[in-house]
C-alpha cells in the first residue's frame, strides 16, 4: 500500500513558539487517518503545510507524490480540501456556488454537488450569507466531495453538522476508504473518530506523540484501575515493556492508561501487599486521547509517550 | 454593566480602528510636503492646499472605515449584540471621528509650519485661501465631509459605493453656492449690496447641509443598528421577473469555460460598484467642458477600478475559495482587470471619437493644421496616464487589505506618483522610456506576487517586494542620473593648477564694455503691417547713417574691449553688402566707395575690440565678423574699392591664426575661471560659461544643482575646448564633436556634423555668401562655442594673408566660388 502523504522531520516556528518540531508522517492510501490533538497542537498548521498554504520551517514532505511548495496547485486540483473556516461567497446561492466552482474540475462535479446538496437536503436558491453554520458546513463538505478526490482532507468537518448527516457522513468516508480513497480527518469528535479511522496519529505540542493503527491500539492500549488498601501505598516499578501513557490518583484508586500490559503482570500488582484489587480492560479512544494529551508534568513514573514507529 | 466603562471601552476601540486613517494621511502629508519642494513656482499655495486637503480626506473616508467597513466585515453584528444602545454605539463613532478629525488638523497644522516657516514665504500669494472668511470655511468643510461620510456609510453597506455616493454630496455646498451667486447676478435682492459674498454663503450652506446630514446618518444609524426587517413591497422590476417567469436557474445550464467564469464571478460580485462607477465615467464624459472637473472624475474613476480588481476579493478572504480549489493565479489576475480595463477601454474611446475636436478647440488649438498630430499624442499620453493610475491603483488595493484606506489612498498616491513622474522628466531629465518601465512595476508586482496573495502569505516575502518596488520607483529614476554624476570626468589637477596661474598671469585690469548700434525710429517710421495690431519700424537710410555715425565715435572716444552684439554685427554686414551693391551700380560714386570702406573699416575695428574681450562669446562672435570680412575680401575689386591700407590692414587680421588663438584661449581660460569663482549654490543654474548659456550637459534639476558635478563639468569642457583648439585635426574627429555637442548642449548638426553641417559652419565658401548669420532666439547656430574654429573660412583668411604678403595678387571670387 503506497502512501499517500509522506513527511519527514517538519518543523513549522513562528515568532513565539514551535507549531511543529520535527514531524514523521506517512498516510497509507485507502485508509482514513485520523489526526488528534488538543487546541493549539499542530494539526491545522500540518494541514497548511501540505496544502501548500504554508512554507515549513524545516523538513520535506510529499503528498499525492507532489511537493506541496512547487506543486501546489496540482496538489489543491486532486485533492477535496475543507479548511476550519471556509470562506465561500457569501453573494451567491447554493446552487451557484457549485456551478461557479464546476468550471475548475472535470465534468461530473455539478452533478455529484447537487447530488449531495438533495442528500443533504438544502435548497439551492438560499443565499450563502443566509445559511445557519451547519447548513454552510454542509455546502462547503459538498463543494470538497463533489470533485471526487483521491485524498480527502477535512479540518474539523462535522462541526455544526446534526446527528443524522454527521452519520451520513461518516459512512461515506468509510465507503471512500474502501474504494481506495483517503481521507486525512482533523477532529475532537473521538467517538466519530473511533467509528470510522483506520489510523490514528496523536499531536501535542508539534509532535506525534502516537501513530498506530486503531485494532491495534484497542489491542493494546488498557485502562487500568488498581484498588488500594491505603492511598500512600508504593507500587512496584513496572517492567520496561510496560508503557504508562497517564496516571491518576482518586482517593485509594489508581487509574493507568498503559500500553502492553500482560495478564502476568496483572496478576502479580493484584497480589501486591496493600493492593485490593486490579481491573484491566480496553481503552476508549476518548482516553487515549486523554492521556495524550495530558502535560509531561504530569507524566507516570516510568516513561513518556512513545515515539511512533512506522 | 457600569456604562462609563463600557464607553470607554468602545471608544478605545474606535480609536484603533481609526489608527491606520491618521497614518495613511500622515504619510501622504509627509510625502506631498516632500514633493512640494522640488516645486520651482515659489509660491505658498501647495503647501496650503496640502494643509486644508489632507483634513478634508481624512474626513471623507473616516465614515466608510468605521461603519461601512464594519458593516461589511460583519463585525457591527457583533457589536449589535453587546449590551450597549445604539445611541451610544452612533455617538461613540461620531465622537471618536469628530476628536480624530481635529487632531489631523493639529498634525497638518505641525507639518505646515515644519516645511513653511523656514523658508519664509509669504502667505499673501495664497491670500485667498487663508484669509478672507476662508480660513474657517476649509474646517467646516471637513465636518461637513465626515458627517456626510458617516451618512452614506449608515446607507451603504459597500465601502465603495459609500464612497462613491459621498462625491456628489461633497460638492453640495460648492454647487448650491454657485447657484445662488447666479441668481444673485440676475436678481440683486439675492444678493445684498456690501455682503462678503464666497465664504460667508459657503460656510452658511456647509452648517445647514452639515446639520441635513447628521439628521440623516442618525436615521441610518438606527436602521442599520435595529432589527433586520425583510422588504415587504417588492420592487417594480422585480414583480415583473416574477410575472414574466423566472428563466432556468444558473446551475442548472452548463458551467461556462473557467476564464468565462471567473469574470462572471468578478462582475456578479461587483456590480454594484461598476455601475456606479460607470455612472462617474459618464458623468466625465458629459461634464467635458469643465475640464478639470471631468479629469479629476476620470482619474478617481480610473483608480478606483484598480482598487476594486483586488478588493473585492480580499473581503473575508473571499479569494481563498480560488485558492484553495488550485485556480491558476494568472489567470485570476487577468480576470480580474479584464472588466475595469475593458470598461476604461470604451470610455476612452467614447471620449476621444466623439470629443477630440470640441475638446480641443475648447483648449484652445484652434489650428487644425495641428489637430490631427496633437490628437495621436493626446490618445497616447492618456492611455499610458491612465494605464498609469490604474496599475498605481491595483497595486494598492492589492496590498492594503482595508477597502477604505485603499480607497483614499490609491487616488491619491496614483495622483502623486504620476507628479513625481512628471518631475522626474521635466526637471530630473529622465528618459521616457525609463519611467514607462517604472510604471510598469506595480503590474509587474501583483502579477509575480499572485500566488502567495492568494494563498494569504502574508510575511516577510510578501512585503519585501512592495518595499522593494516602492523604494524602485522613487530612487530608480535617480539611479542613472546619480552614475553619471558620480562618473563625470573633471580636469587633472596639474593642468587645472597651470591653467589658474596662466589666468591671473594673462587677466588684464581693464573691463570690457557694452557697446551696440542703436537708432530711435521716428514717429512717423512705424508702419502698420496689415493684419498685425502692432507697428513695424522702418528704418531709413539717414536713420542708420545717424546711428553707424554715433557708433563709431563711440568706438573712437572709448577703446576698452567689446561685449559681442548680435544684432550689431547683423546690421553692420548688411551694410556692408548694402554699400557694395550700391557702389557696384554707382562704381565710380565717391560717396559709396566712403560708405563701403567706412564699413569695412568700422567691422574691422569691431573685430579687434571683440578679440580683446576675456568672454568666450565674444570670441565666438569675432569669428563671424572675421567670417563676413573674408567673404568681402575675398570679392574681385576688393583690394582697389578699400585701398591697400586698408585691405591690408584687413587681410592682415584675418590672416593673423596665431593672435586669434591666442585670444581665444585667453578668453575660454578666463572664462573658465570667472565661473569656477562665480559659482554660488542657487546661482548655478543660470551661471553662463564665458557668456553662453550653459547648464551642463544635463537638463535635469539635480545635476543643474549640484555645484560640485557642475565644476567638475566645466573643466573637463574646457580642457576640451583647450585641446579643440591646439589641435585642429579634432574639429574632425566625429566623436569629439558629439561629445562637445552633447556638453554644450547644442546639436552636433550646429558643429558641422551631419547632413546640412556645412549650413552651420562655415567650411565652403558657398556659406559665406549668406549675410545672415544669425536665427532669431537665444541661441545662433553659428554662435555655437568653438563652433567655428578651425572651419575653411580660416584657411582662406591665411590665404588672403599669404597673398597680400608675397605680393602675389589678390584670390578673386567668380560666380560665387573663388
Amino acid at each position: 500500500m503506497s502512501d499517500v502523504i509522506s513527511a519527514s522531520g517538519l518543523t513549522m516556528r513562528f515568532p513565539g513558539c514551535r507549531a511543529l518540531d520535527g514531524v514523521d508522517l506517512q498516510v497509507p492510501s485507502g485508509t482514513v487517518f485520523a489526526l488528534l490533538g488538543e487546541n493549539g497542537a499542530g494539526k491545522t498548521t500540518l494541514i497548511r503545510i501540505l496544502t501548500g498554504f504554508l512554507r515549513a520551517s524545516g523538513g520535506t514532505c510529499r503528498v499525492l507524490g507532489y511537493d506541496p511548495l512547487r506543486e501546489a496547485m496540482a496538489i489543491r486540483r486532486r485533492v477535496g480540501y475543507v479548511s476550519d473556516a471556509p470562506p465561500l461567497y457569501d453573494w451567491m446561492q447554493v446552487g451557484e456556488i457549485g456551478w461557479f466552482a464546476s468550471a475548475f474540475y472535470p465534468p461530473g462535479f455539478l452533478e455529484r454537488y447537487r447530488d449531495l446538496l438533495r442528500r443533504y437536503e438544502l435548497s439551492e436558491v438560499v443565499k450563502i450569507r443566509r445559511l445557519s453554520k451547519g447548513q454552510f458546513a454542509k455546502v462547503a463538505l459538498a463543494l470538497a466531495l463533489a470533485s471526487d478526490p483521491e485524498l480527502l482532507i477535512l479540518d474539523e468537518p462535522t462541526s455544526g453538522l446534526d446527528p443524522l448527516v454527521r452519520r451520513a457522513f461518516l459512512e461515506s468516508m468509510v465507503d471512500r476508504a474502501a474504494v481506495g480513497k483517503t481521507v486525512l480527518l482533523s477532529s475532537h469528535q473521538i467517538t466519530e473518530v473511533e467509528r470510522v479511522a483506520d489510523h490514528v496519529a496523536f499531536l501535542r505540542e508539534g509532535r506525534f506523540c502516537l501513530i498506530r493503527s486503531l485494532s491495534e491500539l484497542k489491542e493494546t492500549v488498557r485502562l487500568v484501575t488498581i484498588s488500594l488498601a491505603d492511598p500512600l501505598t508504593v507500587l512496584p516499578p513496572l517492567d520496561g515493556a510496560v508503557q504508562v501513557l497517564s496516571q491518576e490518583s482518586s482517593g485509594r484508586q489508581r487509574r493507568w492508561v498503559v500500553m502492553g500490559f500482560p495478564e502476568s503482570l496483572q496478576r502479580s500488582l493484584a497480589v501486591h501487599p496493600g493492593v485490593i484489587g486490579v481491573q484491566a480492560r480496553p481503552a476508549t479512544l476518548d482516553e487515549l486521547f486523554t492521556a495524550c494529551a495530558r502535560p509531561r508534568g504530569k507524566a507516570p513514573e516510568t516513561s513518556s509517550c512513545e515515539v511512533p514507529t512506522a | 454593566m457600569n456604562r462609563s466603562v463600557a464607553l470607554r471601552h468602545l471608544c478605545w476601540k474606535e480609536a484603533r480602528q481609526v489608527l491606520p486613517l491618521i497614518w495613511m494621511q500622515l504619510f501622504l502629508g509627509l510625502f506631498f510636503q516632500f514633493l512640494v519642494l522640488f516645486q520651482r513656482f515659489g509660491t505658498f499655495t501647495p503647501r496650503l492646499l496640502l494643509f486644508a486637503g489632507m483634513p478634508s480626506l481624512f474626513a471623507l473616508g473616516v465614515g466608510a472605515l468605521l461603519v461601512a467597513q464594519e458593516r461589511e466585515q460583519r463585525t457591527l453584528d457583533w457589536l449589535r449584540w453587546l449590551p450597549v444602545s445604539a445611541v451610544d454605539i452612533w455617538r461613540v463613532k461620531l465622537g471618536v471621528a469628530l476628536l480624530a478629525l481635529a487632531g489631523v488638523w493639529c498634525v497638518n497644522l505641525g507639518l505646515l509650519a515644519l516645511f513653511w516657516l523656514p523658508s519664509g514665504q509669504a502667505l499673501r500669494s495664497a491670500a485667498w485661501l487663508g484669509t478672507g472668511g476662508w480660513e474657517y470655511v476649509w474646517p467646516l468643510q471637513s465636518v461637513y465631509f465626515l458627517l456626510a461620510g458617516f451618512a452614506t456609510a449608515w446607507y451603504f453597506r459597500s465601502t465603495l459605493i459609500a464612497l462613491l455616493a459621498l462625491l456628489p454630496i461633497a460638492i453640495l455646498p460648492g454647487l448650491l453656492g454657485s447657484l445662488w451667486l447666479t441668481l444673485g447676478q440676475r436678481f440683486s435682492w439675492v444678493r445684498p449690496a456690501g455682503v462678503a459674498f464666497e465664504p460667508g454663503v459657503t460656510a452658511a450652506l456647509t452648517v445647514v447641509l452639515a446639520a441635513v446630514f447628521l439628521a440623516l446618518g442618525w436615521r441610518g444609524a438606527r436602521k442599520a443598528l435595529g432589527p433586520e426587517a425583510m422588504p415587504t413591497r417588492r420592487r417594480a422590476w422585480q414583480i415583473g421577473s416574477l410575472a414574466s417567469g423566472d428563466d432556468a436557474p444558473l446551475w442548472t445550464q452548463p458551467p461556462y469555460e473557467p476564464t468565462s467564469m471567473l469574470v462572471w464571478q468578478f462582475v456578479r460580485q461587483n456590480q454594484r460598484v461598476l455601475q456606479w462607477l460607470g455612472v462617474l465615467l459618464l458623468a466625465a464624459l458629459v461634464l467635458h467642458h469643465a475640464h478639470e472637473l471631468s479629469l479629476v472624475l476620470i482619474l478617481l474613476a480610473t483608480s478606483w477600478l484598480g482598487v476594486l480588481s483586488f478588493q473585492g476579493d480580499t473581503l473575508q478572504e473571499r479569494i481563498g475559495f480560488l485558492a484553495e480549489r488550485g485556480v491558476s493565479p494568472t489567470r485570476v489576475w487577468w480576470t480580474r482587470h479584464a472588466v475595469p480595463l475593458s470598461l476604461l477601454a470604451v470610455h476612452q474611446v467614447l471620449f476621444l471619437l466623439l470629443l477630440p475636436k470640441p475638446l480641443l478647440q475648447d483648449a484652445g488649438f484652434q489650428d487644425a493644421g495641428f489637430a490631427p498630430r496633437l490628437s495621436v499624442a493626446l490618445v497616447l499620453l492618456s492611455v499610458v496616464g491612465l494605464l498609469f493610475v490604474y496599475g498605481a491603483s491595483q497595486a494598492v488595493g492589492w496590498a492594503i487589505r482595508s477597502a477604505t484606506i485603499a480607497a483614499i489612498v490609491a487616488p491619491v498616491l496614483a495622483g502623486g506618483f504620476a507628479a513625481y513622474g512628471l518631475l522626474l522628466f521635466q526637471d530630473f531629465g529622465t528618459p521616457p522610456e525609463v519611467l514607462v518601465l517604472l510604471g510598469m512595476l506595480p503590474w509587474l508586482l501583483t502579477w509575480g506576487w499572485m500566488r502567495r496573495w492568494m494563498d494569504h502569505r502574508l510575511g516577510w516575502g510578501f512585503w519585501s517586494p512592495v518595499a522593494g518596488v516602492l523604494v524602485l520607483v522613487i530612487v530608480g529614476p535617480l539611479l542613472p542620473l546619480g552614475w553619471d554624476m558620480a562618473r563625470q570626468p573633471g580636469m587633472p589637477v596639474e593642468l587645472r593648477q597651470q591653467l589658474l596661474e596662466e589666468v591671473s598671469a594673462s587677466r588684464g585690469a581693464i573691463e570690457a564694455q557694452e557697446l551696440r548700434i542703436t537708432y530711435r525710429p521716428r514717429e512717423e517710421s512705424l508702419l502698420q503691417v496689415p493684419g498685425e495690431e502692432r507697428r513695424t519700424a522702418v528704418c531709413h537710410r539717414s536713420e542708420l547713417a545717424d546711428a553707424l555715425e554715433r557708433f563709431e565715435q563711440a568706438l573712437l572716444a572709448d577703446t576698452r574691449p567689446l561685449r559681442f552684439d548680435k544684432a550689431t554685427l547683423r546690421i553692420l554686414l548688411a551694410e556692408i553688402s548694402l554699400a557694395r551693391m550700391a557702389w557696384e551700380r554707382q562704381p565710380d560714386s565717391e560717396e559709396m566707395g566712403q560708405r563701403y570702406g567706412r564699413a569695412m573699416g568700422l567691422l574691422g575695428t569691431l573685430i579687434e575690440r571683440w578679440r580683446g574681450s576675456d568672454r568666450l562669446i565674444d570670441q565666438d562672435g569675432a569669428d563671424l565678423g572675421e567670417m563676413g570680412l573674408v567673404h568681402e575680401l575675398s570679392g574681385s575689386d576688393a583690394e582697389r574699392r578699400l585701398g591697400r591700407e586698408l585691405y591690408g590692414r584687413l587681410v592682415q587680421l584675418v590672416g593673423d591664426q596665431a593672435g586669434r588663438n591666442a585670444a581665444r584661449r585667453r578668453a575660454l581660460l578666463i572664462s573658465w575661471a570667472d565661473y569656477r569663482a562665480g559659482f554660488r549654490r542657487g546661482r548655478s543654474e543660470t551661471l553662463p560659461l564665458g557668456g553662453h548659456s550653459w547648464r551642463g550637459q544635463s537638463a535635469a534639476m539635480l545635476y543643474a544643482a549640484n555645484p560640485y558635478i557642475r565644476r567638475r563639468a566645466a573643466d573637463y569642457l574646457t580642457w576640451r575646448m583647450l585641446e579643440r583648439l591646439e589641435h585642429p585635426e579634432h574639429s574632425r574627429d566625429a566623436s569629439r564633436i558629439r561629445e562637445l555637442a552633447h556638453y554644450w548642449q547644442r546639436p552636433a548638426l550646429y558643429y558641422g556634423l551631419g547632413p546640412g553641417g556645412h549650413y552651420f559652419r562655415a567650411d565652403d565658401p558657398q556659406q559665406l555668401t549668406q549675410p545672415s548669420f544669425a536665427l532669431p532666439g537665444t541661441q545662433s547656430p553659428r554662435l555655437s562655442p568653438g563652433g567655428q574654429w578651425h572651419a575653411g573660412w580660416e584657411r582662406r583668411g591665411r590665404e588672403l594673408s599669404d597673398a597680400w604678403g608675397e605680393g602675389r595678387g589678390r584670390i578673386t571670387r567668380t560666380n560665387g566660388a573663388i
